[in-house]
């Protein structure tokens, strides 16, 4: 839920209120739904991501440098993109994730974890700047997107702490985020009620009744589109077929893991069954979404690899045993999100809660998605003393190797981010794309030999 | 107003054409590694055979990576999905079908169907166990 209403909102500022927190709940109820019902691979939570925003925000820029109306421009890229996700999906394209590795992975999640952190940072840091706020109000926007983030983190962390029971501990860590996103909430209405007006914070923009954040027809207007544009989306819908498709294959990749020992309708230590007919579903829903307006979904890598990591069975030494293979957390899950957009109360509710809390649990989202990522320790290896470092896999390849390797997925994130925020922003996920054969191409030609490859890429 | 549109055109067309120029420039070297890389052609060109894992499992075949022989490589489990599992002639020893990178239509979503679709009543009363058990955690949780 509470990522539905941050990328809500986040998409609402980059569409101008075209497509809102409601459309964003919606969807994800939806879309949600029905994937659990459907996929081949249940177990994969679906959602908007960092770069689907992205991309959606450098749409928007495109629609407004060439006058064109977003909605309808969104929806014909949207239709496209379902069309060749669709080719995609019946010619068992999806094959094509065998070709990515590690390499390729962590600079994906790395720009996800950036992309968060970045959206938060500017968000919170724009108050400063805005005519329409004040010093006031964009202090007690940091304070209260700090405290968010902080008690998220701090209360995460108690796990691995002596204090309180076990009990308690496991607890407080488990609905970290939901009790730093309650916090913040309640500072921000006791900072509301002690200095009025003067301490009111924007909140999330959710209309009364069950409709449109802007108050447009769920159907979008396709005829609006000039013929040539109808046509011409086809090429940013090759740039949305490239994102999405990675988006979801790199995480029903991570979901398949053989480490999560799933039986259910796969072979042995295959991690690309279901994976055709899970684009088909995303191919259908894609389709769906773009002619009413509401976000393309994708499976979300942090939300699925949680999810199956809290159905997993451990034996006695904290290893796998199996995973508890089914559709119906899925089901639940949408059916729950689904019931704050249609019920008026949890509706009402949601417009309680400010956006400098939500700028907090992006934050939070964002950094505590890093840890463990390879690339992450490699840079934060940067830094260290290395006398005092402890020992890593990459350890035996010689420094200057892996300075090189990380050197090279740093520069491919910045790329990323450079082209993303640049005017040809619609194009950064080409740069997704050349990943994987510049991860090959730095073997063959022999800049990182095939021996330190084997280890700094291993899985 | 004829000069304004005629801008607008102008400048709609610079932008196909920069878009065109763009694609062409990063796609170029990209095909240029694939084609280079000649796992990446071999894989297509691969006979048009398929795997089918519910027959592999209904006739008890053994599953079994050719290249390695069951032994797991040390450089990247990655390879476990180049090098798919495949269902060995018993009476051989010798693999009966190949994974391709495209297959023929609809065949791969035919196959992940065909191996979810029976599991799904047990799909949803697995799920009513999993409540059962996530509510005996938390009063495992609770009761600790």
């Amino acid at each position: 839920m509470a990522p539905a209403v941050g990328f809500g909102g986040l998409f609402a500022a980059a569409t101008n209120g075209a497509i809102g927190t409601i459309e964003m709940i919606s969807s994800t109820a939806a879309c949600g739904f029905i994937y659990a019902l459907t996929a081949a691979q249940p177990l994969t939570i679906i959602g908007s991501t960092g770069p689907v925003l992205a991309f959606v925000a450098c749409l928007a820029q495109l629609g407004k440098a060439t006058s064109l109306p977003f909605l309808p421009l969104y929806a014909w890229t949207g239709l496209w993109t379902s069309a060749i996700l669709f080719l995609s999906s019946i010619t068992s394209a999806s094959n094509l994730v065998k070709y990515l590795t590690r390499f390729t992975d962590e600079i994906f999640s790395v720009l996800i974890s950036t992309i968060f952190v970045i959206e938060a940072i500017s968000d919170v840091g724009g108050t400063f700047t805005s005519p329409e706020s004040t010093f006031t109000k964009a202090l007690l926007t940091l304070t209260i997107a700090t405290v968010t983030y902080g008690t998220a983190t701090v209360l995460k962390g108690l796990r691995n702490t002596v204090y309180f029971t076990k009990s308690i501990r496991n607890n407080l860590s488990n609905f970290a985020p939901t009790i730093g996103v309650v916090f913040g909430s309640l500072l921000a209405r006791s900072a509301r009620l002690a200095h009025g007006a003067e301490a009111l914070l924007p909140a999330l923009t959710i209309p009364s009744k069950f409709q449109s954040t802007s108050g447009r027809p769920w159907l979008i207007p396709l005829m609006d589109l000039p013929v040539w544009a109808r046509f011409a989306s086809f090429l940013p819908a090759l740039m949305a077929v490239t994102l999405l498709f990675l988006d979801q294959n790199i995480t029903v990749r991570l979901v398949n893991n053989p480490m999560y020992k799933m039986k259910k309708g796969r072979r042995k230590g295959n991690v690309l069954d279901g994976m055709h007919a899970d684009l088909l579903v995303i191919s259908a829903l894609t389709a769906v979404t773009s002619l009413i307006g509401f976000p393309w979904l994708v499976a979300a890598t942090v939300r699925s690899i949680s999810h199956v990591r809290a159905l997993s069975k451990f034996d006695k030494d904290g290893n796998i045993e199996s995973s508890m293979e089914q559709r119906l957390t899925g089901m639940s899950i949408h059916a729950l999100i689904g019931s704050c957009v249609v019920f008026a109360k949890p509706r009402n509710l949601l417009t309680q809660v400010p956006r400098p809390v939500l700028m907090g649990l992006f934050m939070y989202l964002g950094i505590s998605a890093l840890p463990g990522n390879e690339m992450w320790e490699r840079i934060k290896g940067f830094f260290t003393d290395k006398k005092l470092a402890k020992v890593e896999k990459w350890s035996s390849v010689p420094p200057k190797v892996t300075t090189m390797f990380t050197a090279i997925q740093v520069a491919c994130l910045g790329a990323m981010l450079w082209v993303k925020s640049s005017p040809i922003g619609v194009l950064f996920p080409v740069i997704i794309a050349m990943l994987a054969p510049l991860r090959f191409g730095l073997e063959k030609t022999g800049i990182i030999k095939k021996e330190y490859m084997d280890i700094l890429d291993e899985e | 107003m004829n000069s304004n549109n005629s801008v607008i055109l102008h400048t709609k067309l610079e932008l196909i054409i920069a878009y065109i120029t763009i694609m062409k420039l990063l796609c170029t070297p990209i095909l240029l590694v694939l084609s280079q890389y000649s796992c990446v052609v071999s894989a297509f060109s691969v006979p048009a055979q398929l795997t089918v894992a519910p027959r592999a499992f209904s006739t008890g075949m053994h599953l079994h990576c050719p290249k390695t022989h069951g032994a797991i490589r040390a450089s990247s489990k990655l390879h476990m999905a180049e090098e798919p599992f495949l269902p060995l002639d018993d009476s051989t020893g010798e693999s009966v079908e190949k994974e391709q990178l495209f297959e023929g239509l609809g065949k791969g979503i035919a196959r992940d169907y065909k191996a979810r679709l029976p599991l799904m009543k047990s799909d949803i009363t697995d799920g009513f166990n999993t409540q059962v058990r996530i509510i005996d955690c938390l009063h495992c949780n609770a009761t600790s």
